[in-house]
């Protein structure tokens, strides 16, 4: 702790920071631009100036900019003094000279940095004459928007997208007061956290184009704090609501998770919940029914047993009432006996060793991925593994005196001081070509070589029968050895429970009470479903056998990928009634489907990779027929007289029930209930306008029963009440995100606290070895095995329903060899067929690509391929004439439908669905 | 006592004094055109849209009676989608006009509005949006704003230099 005098008054802050951070901690109204909590400071703006005096009789003192000076003891400084504020004044001064004239059609207004700092300082006429500067602005791809013009030159966009986000098509151009931020040329952002450079930029250069399309202000929304569901890691997001739809996703400030950034599959694959395939109405075989019809009726009511299937894109609590409804030993938690067994083995893992946090990871002193394409799977796990890097030549500075905050020091030695980053298996991407030790291998040998890794460590650990290990495995073991926080990351990408169990065994044999694990589950709330097993449930492989000897009912939770739906079409052979619960249409059957609302329609629990469970709030209402599933689910209990489930009249009653089952939940349950928050900010505008076409009786504000949040003005203001997550972060003076300081204790400060929150797996701090089983050691017998790669944009199922996410899925490829391309006489970017699959494939080649292997990407939405092929053919003339007219048809069919869905939100803006408000008509 | 003798004496002579009240609605008072009455969308000097749904008015609205919707022309312009004022719950209080950055809202000294039916006082933008600039006849945000619409690119705006050629190498 040091002791500093501001202004004449003394405070106690942090060692080991900077003096704007202290401040901001103090919650005092520092203005800055260019420092940046998360990227340390460069001292580019001057917006931060202070005075610091020698000692106590010293009246002039001298400027320094707060960002740049670390806090002392004793330090003496003001803040207040008209020297600073009038110097402060005339930066913001020089900044808007050639700002333009834009608030009123800039989509940062009303969340501009540079509005808040300019009304901050005082400014308000600009004092330079002449004319002012232009740019041309550059079209940068569907998700981000560019007006050059309002640049203020504080160089975050590039320190983000360049330096903490590894982006290399974006960067500082020109000089003097032409300095120009953008691409070479016009064309897509190409690093998928480019969406972060919303939230970064503190004016609006650069804004959120899909967005911009259904624009509202931010004091005009209704936001509501809630949680991606795009993959395991949990981010925390907060949605935004106007007029009956969503508008946008924006990050929510968790100092173990996401942090300040999302990814974004996150930020824009929520579109998925305006989508026009969204089920309105309860549909039999295609056709709108009623719930009272009498098919429809006996359709629910119909007599034999009740299979139910769990759905890991639902939430915790309709995964439960469904286990409630069927009962346990028919509830069924996978769609193949692969993904059981993962499932299995990744919860009896989960209950042995705690998962780091992504603050945590980002402290790793050497860092191991093993058979996982983190970067794919789990995008913002990847970008901490990615800071992580820095810490070598953050200990180099800090041991010749210099702050780790620094950032331009740091940067500077860090090409001679690497953290070592080691990558087994066969994923690509940006880590994998960072890696300072690589072994290339397949998902067998990636799991022998690490169980050989493990032994290497320690000779308890069981051995698979090969026994040569890599030159590359040696190095890592020694790494290991001499790592003080070694970190291990796995998961479930290469689909292959030995290098789970792999995983495992080698933190046993670290033994190192600082080692850190990560194991990556393919969706939002996998370890949620994982949970519920441990209640029983039924295997994956008895489905099928069930419904064919006995009369039995198909209850299907909603789940969007491929595999679900190819299986479901296998098991409707078997039964006669199919009764989905869905949010998205998806093909035509003979199936009776309930319409549920989306998560961002409805409260909701799931459980991200560490087991943390955390909940949602609805930010808007459900539309048409649609409803939680819970309370369908609910509604079928009470026709087939399941008494413990009839009961349940509001989701307060369910956890209940399930904190009984499972203890470690009832903390988590409690903490949400107290006084309610306002989701609307006190500015929200419109209230007696906006349903003034339908009726213009005001309707009482809505909420569902016992829920944390009201949407409405009234309630807690965001800070008042620090267990309520915030629903939007705002506080005066502070229209943006960077008001985020106002509501936490230490403002990044250098010492990371404990996470908080309730992990739902209970640990059991005794662990064993797992053994290498046989089965495990089968090969293919085909000519290549088939490696399946993923993308960001393009392999979750749920965000591809999501139009500009959409737009960015790239179409399917396959990755080969140098030689197998030379010797089947193909090249790059060329299309090929493998067997008699019908679809073809662009060509990559890549050296690193396992022997007599083939990488393969296939989208979301398309057919999965066996894993192993033997021929790979260039595709013919028509096929590929064929697949371009195709492409080029789905690009027209995009960009229009990208019109008609603009148009259809903007009309459904004026009938704002009521029927569900309260007192309303 | 003098003193209610002289207040009696002057309200006796006010018998005498000229009328303010008049015949309304058969004769009308004058209201000077910056009275606060019926609220207007006006068009800029062009003929195009004044209002560019920039939110602003609503926000200051202290009876939160207007609401709107973004959207944007294909030439660039930001437009209401549609615009409502509920006039059932306006005050008439101004603070739009003061809000607007464009002289778009204005309010005009029509003050005769009354209706039966609530609902008849809900009024849409093809009632709000009247042909001409009201009372600033000059003023057009687009000729100030920085963002470029069809027939006005970048640099082109009042007190700007032309795009910069950001690959020169000149000083
Ligand atoms: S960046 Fe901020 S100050 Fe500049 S035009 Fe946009 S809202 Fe206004
Ligand atoms: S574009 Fe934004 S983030 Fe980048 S330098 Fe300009 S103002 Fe700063
Ligand atoms: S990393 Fe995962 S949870 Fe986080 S924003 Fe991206 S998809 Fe969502
Ligand atoms: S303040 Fe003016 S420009 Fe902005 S929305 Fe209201 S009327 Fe339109
Ligand atoms: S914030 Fe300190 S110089 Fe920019």
């Amino acid at each position: 702790m040091a002791n500093i005098i501001i202004d004449n008054q003394q405070y106690e802050v942090a060692d080991g920071q900077n003096l704007l951070q202290a401040c901001l901690s103090l919650k005092k109204d520092l203005p800055y631009f260019c420092w940046h909590p998360a990227m340390g400071s460069v001292g580019a703006c001057r917006q931060c100036a202070m005075t610091q005096y020698h000692d106590e009789n010293d009246t002039r003192g001298r400027l320094i900019v707060a960002c740049m000076t670390p806090v002392t003891d004793g330090m003496r400084v003001s803040m207040e003094q008209p020297q600073e504020t009038e110097f402060r004044e005339q930066v913001i001064d020089a900044l808007m000279t050639h700002h333009p004239h834009d608030c009123p059609v800039c989509a940062e207004g009303g969340e501009c940095h540079l509005q808040d700092m300019t009304v901050m300082t005082g400014h308000y006429k600009r004092g330079f004459k002449g004319k002012k500067t232009t740019f041309q602005n550059q079209q940068l791809g569907p998700l981000i928007k560019h007006e050059m013009n309002r640049c203020i030159t504080c160089y975050r966009c590039e320190r983000f997208y360049k330096d903490y986000a590894g982006g290399t098509d974006l960067a500082a151009q020109s000089s003097r007061n032409k300095v120009y931020f953008g691409r070479q040329c016009d064309g897509t952002l190409e690093s998928e956290f480019a969406g972060n450079l919303v939230e970064v930029c503190p004016t609006g250069v650069f804004t959120d184009k899909p967005f911009g399309d259904h624009y509202s202000r931010k004091w005009d929304m209704q936001a509501a704090p809630s949680v991606c569901q795009h993959c395991s890691t949990g981010c925390n997001v907060t949605l935004s609501e106007r007029y009956g739809s969503v508008r946008r996703v924006t990050n929510r400030f968790n100092d173990h998770l996401n942090g300040y950034f999302l990814c974004d599959r996150g930020r824009f694959g929520f579109d998925f919940v305006n989508s026009e395939q969204r089920q309105q109405h309860i549909s039999l075989g295609g056709q709108s029914v009623n719930w009272s019809d009498a098919e429809v009726q006996q359709r629910l009511k119909a007599k034999g047993t009740w299979v139910g299937i769990g759905s890991s894109q639902a939430s915790l609590e309709d995964n439960f009432a469904l286990q409630l409804l069927v009962g346990a030993e028919n509830f069924c938690v996978a769609d193949d006996p692969q993904s059981e067994h993962l499932l299995e083995l990744h919860m009896a893992i989960l209950q042995q060793w705690p998962q780091a946090s992504l603050a945590q990871m980002e402290q790793a002193d050497a860092i191991v991925i093993i058979g996982e394409d983190i970067n794919n799977s789990a995008p913002r796990i990847g970008l901490a593994i990615r800071q992580a890097l820095l810490n070598n030549a953050k200990q180099q500075v800090k041991n010749v005196g210099v702050p780790e905050w620094q950032d331009s020091a740091v940067r500077q030695v860090l090409p001679h001081n690497k953290v070592p980053l080691a990558v087994v298996g066969y994923q690509q991407g940006a880590l994998a070509e960072q890696a300072t030790i690589r072994l290339v291998a397949d998902d067998k040998q990636t799991a022998e070589q690490a169980f050989l890794l493990a032994n290497l460590l320690c000779e308890k650990s069981p051995k698979p029968r090969v026994s040569k290990v890599h030159s590359q495995i040696e190095e890592i073991a020694e790494v290991l050895k001499t790592a003080k926080r070694p970190l291990i990351v796995g998961g479930w990408s290469a689909n292959n429970s030995a290098v789970l169990s792999a995983v495992a065994n080698i933190c046993k044999a670290l033994a190192n009470p600082q080692g850190m694990l990560c194991i990556a589950p393919p969706a939002a709330n996998t370890v949620g479903l994982g949970l519920l097993m441990q209640a029983g449930y039924l295997a994956n492989e008895a489905v099928e056998s069930k419904l064919k000897s006995e009369e039995c009912n198909l209850l299907v939770l909603d789940h969007t990928s491929d595999s679900r739906q190819q299986w479901l079409q296998t098991l409707s052979k078997q039964t006669n009634n199919v009764v989905c619960l869905q949010q998205l249409a998806q093909g035509e059957n003979n199936s009776l489907s309930l319409p549920i609302s989306s998560f961002s329609e409805c409260s909701g629990s799931q459980l991200n990779y560490q087991g943390l469970i955390q909940s949602y709030s609805p930010a808007s209402k459900p539309a048409g027929q649609c409803r939680p599933a819970w309370q369908w689910l609910v509604d079928l209990g009470k026709l087939q007289n399941i008494a413990e489930l009839a009961s349940v009249e509001h989701l307060g009653q369910l956890h209940l029930m399930m904190s009984k089952l499972f203890p470690t939940l009832a903390e988590h349950f409690t903490e949400l209930s107290g006084r309610q928050f306002a989701m609307q900010s006190p500015r929200y505008s419109g209230r007696t306008a906006m349903l003034a076409n339908q009726t213009v009786h005001e309707p009482k504000p809505f909420s569902e029963a016992g829920a944390p949040y009201k949407q409405s003005m009234e309630g807690l203001l965001p800070g008042q009440n620090d267990q309520h997550p915030l629903a939007y972060s705002w506080s005066p003076g502070w229209n943006s995100n960077q008001s985020n300081h106002k509501f936490r204790d230490e403002f990044r400060g250098p010492e990371l606290k404990s996470q908080q929150g309730i992990f739902a797996v209970p640990n059991h701090p005794e662990c064993f070895w797992f053994k290498w089983q046989a089965s495990w050691s089968a090969n293919t017998k085909a000519n290549y095995k088939i490696l399946a790669v993923e993308e960001v944009f393009g392999s979750d199922s749920l965000a591809e329903f999501a139009g500009a996410i959409q737009q960015l899925s790239k179409s399917a490829y396959v990755v080969v060899l140098p030689k197998v391309a030379s010797s089947l006489n193909i090249e790059a970017g060329q299309w090929v067929t493998l067997d008699d699959h019908p679809t073809l494939f662009a060509v990559k080649i890549s050296d690193h690509v396992p022997a007599k292997s083939i990488l393969l990407y296939s989208p979301a939405h398309e057919a999965a391929i066996s894993d192993g092929c033997d021929e790979i053919k260039v595709a013919s003339k028509q096929k590929i004439s064929a697949l371009h007219k195709r492409q080029q048809a789905q690009q027209d069919v995009q960009s229009q439908q990208k019109q008609l869905h603009k148009q259809r939100l903007l009309d459904q803006d004026q009938h704002i669905p009521i029927q569900f408000i309260e007192g309303a008509m | 006592m003098w003193s209610q003798l002289v207040t009696l004496w002057r309200v006796f002579m006010h018998l005498f004094d000229r009328t303010d009240t008049v015949e309304y609605p058969e004769q009308k008072p004058y209201l000077a055109p910056r009275y606060r009455g019926r609220i207007v969308l006006t068009r800029d000097p062009d003929g195009d849209e004044r209002c560019v749904a920039c939110n602003l008015c609503a926000a200051a609205c202290p009876v939160d009676c207007i609401a709107l919707q973004k959207t944007e022309d294909e030439d660039g312009r930001w437009r209401p989608e549609f615009f409502r004022i509920n006039f059932s719950r306006c005050i008439l209080c101004g603070l739009c006009e003061e809000a607007c950055p464009t002289y778009a809202i204005q309010l005009t000294p029509d003050v005769e509005m009354a209706e039966f039916q609530r609902t008849n006082m809900v009024y849409e933008k093809e009632h709000l949006l009247i042909d001409g600039p009201g009372k600033y006849h000059d003023y057009s945000f687009y000729r100030k704003a920085g963002i470029s619409i069809k027939g006005k690119g970048k640099g082109e705006a009042d007190n700007e230099s032309p795009p910069v050629d950001i690959r020169s190498l000149m000083p």
